[in-house]
This record gives structure tokens, C-alpha cells and sequence, in this order.
């Protein structure tokens, strides 16, 4: 089989690598220079090439790779189920559980399991914390390297800071959409903006609960179940309290609730400062002033009651899953682990060449030149971030403070747990619909008791309890293994 | 000579052809007016008639890169350009041998012709069979030649030409015309309106792809107009979806998200309705000279 | 005598045949040798295992979509929303054909079809941003014309019932234009002496187009249509989606074969399941062609498609 095939070739290279001593002590020979292929979502830059030129000098130097990104940008997602469906020869590609599914890539065979393979990248391996390695594991096996950035989840929502200002408002007290309730009505007399209410993507960051899979499949935990018993999210005491405060917040007229199910649309309203503040994303250090420059006026963000939480979803967020197809495997993770080791490297390819795409204004922290044909913004998705330089807005600790929120946060009981729909695909595909159907519950609109009772009948006549019962299982099984 | 119709249905005609109009146009007038509008207003505004607060910004941001867009351009021409000779002529070769009823294999062909326009292999081995034994990536050929022959107009040209006098040419092949002959010097010229109107589809079908450059090309220097404004627009959201964006000063001001979308809309079809006239002078009759006797 | 023309007859299907023999190459290429692909309908398509070794499970990926509960409200809503478009279309882009076909003024022609054919040129994705302004729930201006009228606002996107009359009417906002463009070439063809006949025989307006514009277009009619009916399984993904913005309140009288799978897709990620329904709709799509032609090669042998 081709996997089996592949795997021995890798060991075969292994045990070659390991005759040399320190790959880069001696100079390297043109023709041993290994060209990798790595497809990306990160959109195609007009100075790309001189970029992509100085990389490849210093890889070229240093670990004897010349690297070819495959600049996707926004079609990315569209095409490369294709692309490895078609059995292309590349080396990586970008994998996370929100597109280019990494679950399903590793079950249907797409990428390489590098466990073994790790023990030849040592920098590697140390510079990625295990709990994050863990959250990378499907069924016993590592298929990507996970890109390092915030990963402890707390949801918050963005306020603009002259409302919060002008109302006198303390944002400490804020952790509940009750809380609210003063600060909507003020805001509302005051400037005409109305709540947005809770993104329905999310609602269970809000409840303190933690999704299996995400929030059409129905199955959750509740966030410190050390048990991780799997319940219906949407028959939660939670779920229903807060369907009631944004119910409670419509018929005084405070909600604008379209905001948490049409997703454009609370953007557009945000921007507008048509709403005073909308539970959505999650907070992390340096994120106002991110918020306030994307929306182009002053935000502030409060936090939720629920602490901060790792969760398996929040680490595979960006991943770079090393392809079955690949001719050079542990080339491959060597060039990750230079991305992911070495600054000079991250910062190139995440900011471009410093003079031309950007000035420094300190040790580690630059200004971005406008217009300069280089910049993407996608640190996230290149490589450590925790290695980049710091941009204005940012405090320049920026990265301490986000390593120590990481570190302090909570993990899950099931973190390394990814749930394979294959055996209840039938019943999921029919609960997320049904689930698709009911979202408008979170615009408060409707009668909570009655609409939520219709909602749980139709879920089991979908098979919900098929799925549950079937993520239960699974995860026992898992917990089981550990 | 026609005869005329008595003002009251007239009238009725007429209103119902101004509604029709209105309805079609009113949108494509707010398109271009969003286009021109500033995206800060348009938040807190709506959408309107009139354009909200008059600005060349999306334009602007558009043709940021406006060497790239004319090379896009210049790529969209050529490929439609090609793709409207040699389409419009292979399809109607083919259509013309569809419409001979003394052809002998007429049926077969027709199956053979209807088969694609129902099943399709669909998209992942149309890929591999593209890219792996083709070797069209990053080709203009990926643009131009899974377009070329569409069943669809091809039936239609049969049918236009179906109705073309078999006695003219049976006439012509008494004077010693051969198939071609006949097709060139009796059929083409007969079947002028036909042919426009499939023209002009086969030019929309070309000037408005996108999805094959997705698929098929990587290298920015091939893609066409469409595909071109295509990512420009999803990466735009990309960039506003992610949160790294601080410290450039880059706000939803400076990415005029609607209006830029309504501005990618006229810039992408505004050509074709320059076009459009060219071949419409081919497929409408008024009262022509042809219908005066007497 | 006979030997004489079956030789040239011969000859004369050599000809024939090279001259379609290009186009013909090229179908085969583009379309024909991926349908190989649809094997995968059959197996359980992995990455690693590719096309040839990927393991045959029958046809339990048609299984899926068959056993599910939707299976019946999917198929009705392709079917039935399918059926509406080409009805009304049809309706409307004759009608509009046959009006222009009176219209004297050449200019007048021009322009209508020029602005008829507007909706055509912008793209789903455009046409959903606008459709929302109108069905907006709070800014939307149809809800502000209600209001206006002392009615109340509606939930457009909230509720099903609507949705049928919204998308068959934007669907013939969108292609009407287009046919009857195409019907439109079809009438200007007919000769006139046929009316001058019909004139001095005392024919009214209305009789001439009963008698003789509908009667000639019959055949581009019929074929439109069996054409249309071929395709009565797929549906322009492009509509469904923007138009509705995937609001699940809407699924009950929105969702068709497409929009199902796409989301089922998303979901299992299993490209078997997507040839699968490929089949299907292939198959359907065939029966119902040959089906139609049958029937009207019986009513009037020259329009049948074959």
C-alpha cells in the first residue's frame, strides 16, 4: 500500500539522515538540495517572488530545502479536497477542523504519520508544547504540525469604547448578557445601537460547555467534566438560560438577534456601531487594539463568565498536515522546524524583507510600510507566532502575555480527542440540519419554551441520540487509551 | 403588410414591456450606484438608488494592481476571442450535420450530443484527467478548450437549421455543391440570427468563467478578468476576517467591501454590455424592407 | 439510378462525418473520459488508496442519501421548484418574444432587450446582496413599503411558505431575457409571407399568432424544454445558495439535491457520496429526456429531439 511504501521510505531516509552528523555543518551541493511543495491559503502577494528568492537563499544555506509555497488566498478551501483527491506530489499543506478538514484528511488516508519521524527534529518537537502535540493526535497517530498562536479560548464580546465611556459604564462588571442589561438600555436611548446578541458558532464557549465536532453536531461537555460526559447542548439548562436573557433583552427591544445567525451581517452592523456589543471571537492580549484598527473606531472587549479553555479545536485551528504523497518527508519537518525555531525565517515570510515591507522600531517590533506588496496578515498561518515581531498596537510583551494566558488556561479532559463522524454520518448530516433550521433561536424572537421543545423533538428524530451515544463511545475509548 | 394593431392592446403592450424594463433595470442601477458609494455610509444607511456619499474608492482599490487587471484582462480577451471562432464554427459544423436528415448516423450523433448534458464525472476525476494526462495546468488551453463545444447550443443550432428549405439544398447539390459548400455559401449566411444569438452566448459563456482558471491555474499571469476579481474579493474578506491587521492603519475604510463587490460587477460585465449590440444588430428585425409589398 | 446515389450518398456521410468528426473529439475528450471518474460512486474513495484501490462498497453511497429522512422534501423541492422555473419561464420569455415581435421601432427592440437581459450579467452572489436589501426584516425596503401601506413587516428569511414565489420569480428575473432572446431569433425567421397571407385573408393580431408565430416556433419550444426537463435533478447552485443565505429556516421549501449534498459534503467529506448523487441525477435526467421525446415524437414527429 502506498502509505506502508511511503513510511518505509521515510525510515529509509531516517536512518541515512542519522549517518550525516549535523545537517548544515557541511556546505551543501547544489544537487543535494531537496524542493519542497507547500500548499497554503495565505493570498498570493505582488512582491512574492523577492520574498520567496530570500527564503530560499537561507534554506538553501541552511538545511539544504528550496521551498515553493502555493499561494491559494481565498479559494484555497475550494480547491485542495481536489487537489489531494487527485493524488498530487507535494510535501504539506494547510489543515485545521474549520477547512480542509483535518480529521477527515487523516481517516481518508491524505497525510503521513509523523510520530516517529519527530524524533529527527528534536527543535522541533521541544519548541511545541505537549499539549498541544497531544491535540494534534488522531487515533494514536500525528499527521501535521501545529502552527503556535493563541489557543486558550474565551469569549468576549467588543464594545466601542465611546459607548462603554459615555455610559459610564464599568466594564469589569460585564460578564453576562444580564449584566447587559443596564448598558443595553442606556445605549440604546443614547445612540440608537442595540445588542447583537450571542454568534451561534459559539454559544456553548458562552454556556461553559465544549463542542464535539462544532455546534451543528449537537454533542457536547460541559467544560470541566473530568468524565467528559457527552449531553445534547441544546436540552442544557444553559442553552435555555441563555436563550432566555436574549429573549428577555428582545422584548425590550435591545437585541438586534439577526446579528448571531447571518453572519455578514453582525459584521456590517459592527462596523456601522449599530450594536454595543455582540459575544463573538475570543479575547487574547493586544486583541482591542486589533479590533479597534479592523473597525476603525476605538473597542474594548469584556470578557465572559467562562474562563479561559484549550480545547482539541481551538489548537488544530492551524496545522500543516505533512502529505502521504510526499517524496520528502523529513525534509519537510526540517524546514518546519527552521519556521518554527528560527525567527529570521517567520518573520520573512509572515512580514516580508525588512526595509522594504516593513521598518523595525524596536528590538522586536516593527511598522508595517502601507502599500508595499507584502502583507498579508496571516501570521497564523506560517508558522510560530510567538517568534514574530510585534506591530503597533501590540504590547511589545504581547507574546509573554499570550504564551502565559496559554499556559494558564484550562485544558480539556478530552484534548487529543477528534470525533470520526463515518459511523453516524447519516444521523450527523440530519441533525445539522435540523440544527441549521432552529439557529434563528438565538434572535429571541421566538417563544424560547415552545420553539426549543420543537427543536429537541425534531433533533431525535434525527438520530441525535445515535450520536451521542456514538460520541460517548468514542471518547470512553479514548480516555480509556491514555 | 403587417397589420397594424389598434391602439388599446398596443397600449397594454407597452406598459408591459416598461414594467418588464423597470424591473430589470432598477437593480442593475443600484449596482452601479452601491459602486460609487462609500461603504462607511452604506453601514449605516442601507442600500439606495442614489449613490451615498460619491466616491472612485472601490474603483480605486481595485485597480490597485491595474497592471494585473489589464493583464487579466488581455487574458479574458484572447481566450473569448478564440473561443467565439472556433466555437461558434465547430458547434455549428456539427449542428449542421446533426440537422441533415439523410445523414445516416443522425441518431447516435444525437445521444452522443445529449449524454454530456446530463451526466457529468464530476469534479475530482475531470481534474486528474485535466491535470495528470492533459497536462492543461496553467494553460490557456484549460480556459479555452472544456468550453468550446457546448451540446446545448449545438441543439440549438440544429434547430435553427432545421428549418432552412431542404430543397435549397438539394438544389445546390444538383449544381455539383459538395457539403461544405453547401454549409458555407447556403447555410451560414440563412441562419444569421441563429448564429449571432449563439455567439453571443458562446462570448458570455467564455467572458464570464471563473471556475476553470480556479481550478486549473496557479500563476498569476493567466488568470482571466473574473477569476482575477473573484480573489480579489475573498481575500479582501480573508484579510477581514483575520485579526493581524493592526498597526497598518487598515480599516474597513480602507477595504470598501460592498461597494468594491457592486464595483467588480460593473467592471466584469460592463464590456459584455458593450458587446451586446454587435451581435443584437444580427438577431432583431424591425419593420425591414423584406415585409413591405405592395 | 440507385447505385448512383447510394455512392454519393456514401460519400456525402463521409463528409458529414469529418465535419462533426472535431467537435466531436473534443466532447469526447472534455466530457466523455472523466465519466470514467464515477466509479467512485461505487467505493469508498481514500486518499492513499486513489481510484483503482479504493475498496467497492455497491451502492451503499446511494444508500445515504436514500435512507435519510429528507430524501422525499429534497427530491419534492428540486422537482417541483425545477418544474416552476421552466414553466415560467417559458410563459414569460414567449410572451416577451411575441411582443417584441410587434414592436415596429428596431431601436425599441434593442434597448428592451439589452435592459432584459441586465439580470443575466450579475452573479448570484451580487443578486443575494441585493435581494437582502429588500427582504432586509428591519431596513429591507419591501417590509418599509408594507409598513408604508399600514401592513405588517414580514420575517422574509425566517419563513418557508414565501420562498417558492421569491425564487421562481428571481429565477425568471434572471433568464427570461435569455430565452426569449433565443425564441425572439426563432419568430424573426419565420417568413412573412405567411402573415401577408393570413392578412388578406382577414386574420386578426391575435389569430396570426395562434395560427402561425406558435405553430412555427413549435419545434425551438419543444427542444428548449426536453433540454430543460434533462436537467430537472440539477439545480443552479449559484440561486439557492446567495439567495437564501443558507438559512435553515428556509430549508423546508428551499433545500434541493445540491444544496443537500454540498452541506452533506461538508460534513462527511466523502466524495463517493457526491458521484453518487451525480448518478442519480444523470440517470433521472436521461430517463426523463428519452421519456419526453417519446411522447412527443408520438404527437408531432419533428420537434422530438431524435
Amino acid at each position: 500500500m502506498k502509505g506502508k511504501k511511503l513510511l518505509a521510505l521515510g525510515m529509509a531516509a531516517l536512518m541515512a539522515a542519522g549517518t550525516c552528523t549535523m545537517v548544515g555543518a557541511e556546505p551543501v551541493r547544489a544537487d543535494d538540495v531537496v524542493k519542497i511543495r507547500i500548499h497554503t491559503l495565505i493570498p498570493e502577494q505582488t512582491d512574492g517572488a523577492a520574498v520567496m528568492e530570500a527564503l530560499n537563499e537561507y534554506t538553501r544555506e541552511k538545511i539544504g530545502v528550496e521551498v515553493e509555497y502555493v499561494f491559494h488566498g481565498g479559494s484555497y478551501g475550494d480547491k485542495i479536497q481536489t487537489i489531494i483527491a487527485s493524488g498530487e506530489e507535494y510535501d504539506a499543506c494547510f489543515t485545521s477542523n474549520w477547512i480542509n478538514p483535518y480529521n477527515t484528511d487523516v481517516v481518508k488516508g491524505a497525510f503521513l504519520d509523523i510520530t516517529e519521524m519527530l524524533d529527527e527534529v528534536p527543535a522541533l518537537k521541544e519548541v511545541i508544547p505537549d499539549y498541544i502535540w497531544q491535540a494534534a493526535t488522531v487515533n494514536g497517530g500525528i499527521y501535521a504540525v501545529p502552527n503556535q498562536q493563541i489557543v486558550a479560548r474565551q469569549i468576549g464580546a467588543l464594545m466601542p469604547k465611546d459607548f462603554v465611556e459615555g455610559t459610564g459604564t464599568d466594564i469589569s462588571t460585564i460578564k453576562t448578557l444580564t449584566d447587559m442589561g443596564e448598558y443595553a438600555q442606556k445605549v440604546f436611548d443614547e445612540y440608537g445601537a442595540k445588542v447583537g446578541g450571542v454568534n451561534r458558532t459559539q454559544a456553548a464557549d458562552y454556556c461553559g460547555y465544549e463542542y464535539i465536532s462544532d455546534y451543528m453536531a449537537a454533542g457536547a461537555i460541559k467544560m470541566d467534566d473530568a468524565q467528559a460526559k457527552v449531553v445534547n447542548f441544546y436540552a442544557t439548562d444553559e442553552w435555555k438560560a441563555m436563550l432566555n436573557e436574549l429573549a428577555a433583552l428582545n422584548e425590550k427591544g435591545l437585541l438586534d438577534g439577526e446579528c448571531g445567525y447571518m453572519d455578514e451581517y453582525g459584521e456590517s452592523q459592527r462596523v456601522a456601531k449599530k450594536t454595543s456589543a455582540f459575544y463573538s471571537g475570543t479575547y487574547k492580549p493586544g486583541v482591542e487594539a486589533e479590533e479597534s484598527a479592523r473597525a476603525g473606531y476605538d473597542c474594548v472587549m469584556a470578557t465572559a463568565a467562562t474562563d479561559p479553555y484549550i480545547s482539541t479545536g481551538s489548537v488544530v485551528a492551524t496545522m500543516y498536515g505533512i502529505s502521504a504523497t510526499s517524496k520528502h518527508p523529513l525534509e519537510t519537518l526540517k524546514y518546519f522546524e527552521l519556521v518554527n525555531t528560527d525567527p529570521y525565517v517567520m518573520n520573512l515570510i509572515s512580514y516580508g524583507i525588512e526595509g522594504k515591507h516593513y521598518n523595525k522600531t524596536g528590538d522586536t517590533s516593527i511598522e508595517l510600510i502601507p502599500n508595499s506588496g507584502y502583507s498579508h496578515g496571516q501570521s497564523w498561518a506560517v508558522g510560530n507566532v510567538f517568534n514574530s515581531y510585534s506591530l503597533e498596537g501590540q504590547p511589545e510583551d504581547v507574546w509573554e502575555q499570550t504564551k502565559a494566558l496559554n499556559d494558564s488556561a484550562k485544558t480539556s479532559p478530552i484534548l487529543g480527542f477528534s470525533f470520526d463522524p463515518e459511523p453516524v454520518k447519516m444521523e450527523i448530516t440530519n441533525v445539522s440540519k435540523v440544527v441549521k433550521e432552529y439557529e434563528s433561536l438565538v434572535g429571541g424572537e421566538l417563544p424560547v419554551e415552545e420553539t426549543n421543545a420543537e427543536f429537541l423533538e425534531k433533533l431525535e428524530v434525527a438520530g441525535v441520540d445515535a450520536v451521542l451515544a456514538e460520541m460517548q463511545t468514542q471518547i470512553d475509548a479514548f480516555l480509556a487509551s491514555k | 403588410m403587417k397589420k397594424e394593431m389598434s391602439f388599446g392592446p398596443k397600449l397594454v403592450l407597452y406598459i408591459f414591456l416598461v414594467c418588464i424594463c423597470l424591473i430589470c433595470v432598477v437593480p442593475i442601477i443600484t449596482v452601479i450606484s452601491i459602486s460609487f458609494s462609500s461603504d462607511l455610509q452604506i453601514a449605516k444607511e442601507g442600500y439606495g438608488i442614489l449613490p451615498k456619499g460619491f466616491t472612485l474608492d472601490a474603483y480605486k482599490y481595485v485597480f490597485k494592481d491595474s497592471a494585473a487587471i489589464f493583464r487579466s484582462y488581455g487574458v479574458t480577451i484572447i481566450v473569448t476571442v478564440m473561443g467565439l471562432i472556433f466555437g461558434l464554427l465547430l458547434n455549428s459544423m456539427i449542428a449542421y450535420v446533426l440537422s441533415r436528415r439523410d445523414y445516416a448516423y443522425r441518431k447516435q450523433l444525437t445521444v452522443f450530443l445529449i449524454v454530456p448534458m446530463v451526466l457529468n464525472g464530476g469534479l475530482v476525476p475531470t481534474y486528474i484527467w485535466m491535470t495528470k494526462y492533459l497536462h492543461l495546468k496553467n494553460t490557456m488551453w484549460a480556459m479555452l478548450l472544456p468550453l468550446l463545444i457546448v451540446p446545448w447550443f449545438v441543439i440549438l443550432l440544429r434547430t435553427f437549421f432545421s428549418e432552412i428549405p431542404s430543397s435549397l439544398m438539394e438544389a445546390a447539390t444538383v449544381d455539383g455543391a459538395g457539403e461544405l459548400t453547401i454549409f458555407f455559401k447556403i447555410v451560414l449566411p440563412l441562419a444569421k440570427p441563429a448564429l449571432a444569438t449563439v455567439g453571443m452566448f458562446i462570448t458570455l459563456n467564455y467572458w464570464n468563467d471563473w471556475f476553470q482558471p480556479l481550478m486549473y491555474i496557479d500563476d498569476r499571469s493567466l488568470y482571466n478578468l473574473q477569476y482575477r476579481l473573484y480573489i480579489l474579493m475573498r481575500d479582501v474578506q480573508e484579510m477581514l476576517k483575520n485579526s493581524a491587521i493592526s498597526g497598518m492603519g487598515m480599516s474597513i475604510a480602507d477595504m470598501p467591501t460592498e461597494s468594491m463587490r457592486m464595483a467588480m460587477c460593473v467592471i466584469a460585465a460592463g464590456p459584455m454590455l458593450v458587446i451586446f449590440p454587435f451581435f443584437q444588430k444580427y438577431f432583431v428585425k424591425g419593420l425591414t424592407v423584406g415585409g413591405v409589398k405592395g | 439510378m440507385n447505385k448512383r446515389i447510394s455512392r454519393t450518398g456514401r460519400k456525402k456521410n463521409r463528409t458529414l462525418t469529418a465535419m462533426a468528426f472535431p467537435a466531436a473529439l473534443l466532447l469526447f475528450l472534455f466530457s466523455y473520459v472523466p465519466i470514467v471518474g464515477l466509479v467512485i460512486a461505487f467505493k469508498d474513495f481514500r486518499y492513499d488508496k486513489g481510484f483503482l484501490g479504493s475498496d467497492w462498497i455497491g451502492f451503499k453511497n446511494f444508500e445515504f442519501f436514500f435512507k435519510s429522512n429528507d430524501a422525499w422534501v429534497v427530491l419534492r423541492n428540486t422537482i417541483g421548484l425545477n418544474f416552476l422555473f421552466i414553466a415560467m419561464t417559458l410563459l414569460v420569455s414567449v410572451m416577451v418574444a411575441l411582443i417584441m415581435n410587434e414592436v415596429r421601432s428596431r431601436n425599441m427592440i434593442k434597448i428592451v432587450q439589452t435592459i432584459m437581459f441586465f439580470p443575466y450579467f450579475m452573479s448570484w452572489v451580487v443578486v443575494g446582496y441585493l435581494l437582502y436589501a429588500y427582504l432586509h426584516h428591519d431596513y429591507g425596503i419591501l417590509n418599509q413599503i408594507l409598513a408604508f401601506f399600514g401592513l405588517h413587516s414580514v420575517s422574509w428569511y425566517a419563513n418557508s411558505q414565501y420562498w417558492p414565489f421569491i425564487l421562481t420569480f428571481m429565477f425568471v428575473w434572471k433568464n427570461a431575457g435569455y430565452y426569449s432572446v433565443i425564441y425572439y431569433a426563432g419568430i424573426i425567421g419565420i417568413d412573412d409571407t405567411y402573415y401577408e397571407a393570413a392578412a388578406l385573408d382577414g386574420a386578426s393580431r391575435w389569430q396570426m399568432v395562434w395560427r402561425i408565430t406558435l405553430p412555427m416556433i413549435k419545434s425551438l419550444l419543444i427542444v428548449m424544454t426536453i433540454l430543460q426537463i434533462g436537467r430537472i435533478m440539477y439545480s443552479d447552485f449559484g440561486l439557492f445558495y446567495n439567495l437564501t443565505r443558507d438559512q435553515g429556516a428556509l430549508y423546508a421549501t428551499t433545500d434541493v439535491l445540491d444544496t443537500y449534498i454540498y452541506r452533506a459534503l461538508r460534513v462527511t467529506g466523502d466524495i463517493g457520496i457526491g458521484s453518487a448523487v451525480g448518478c442519480f441525477q444523470a440517470v433521472v435526467g436521461f430517463i426523463l429526456i428519452m421519456g419526453s421525446n417519446l411522447i412527443v415524437r408520438k404527437i408531432d414527429r419533428d420537434s422530438a429531439l431524435f
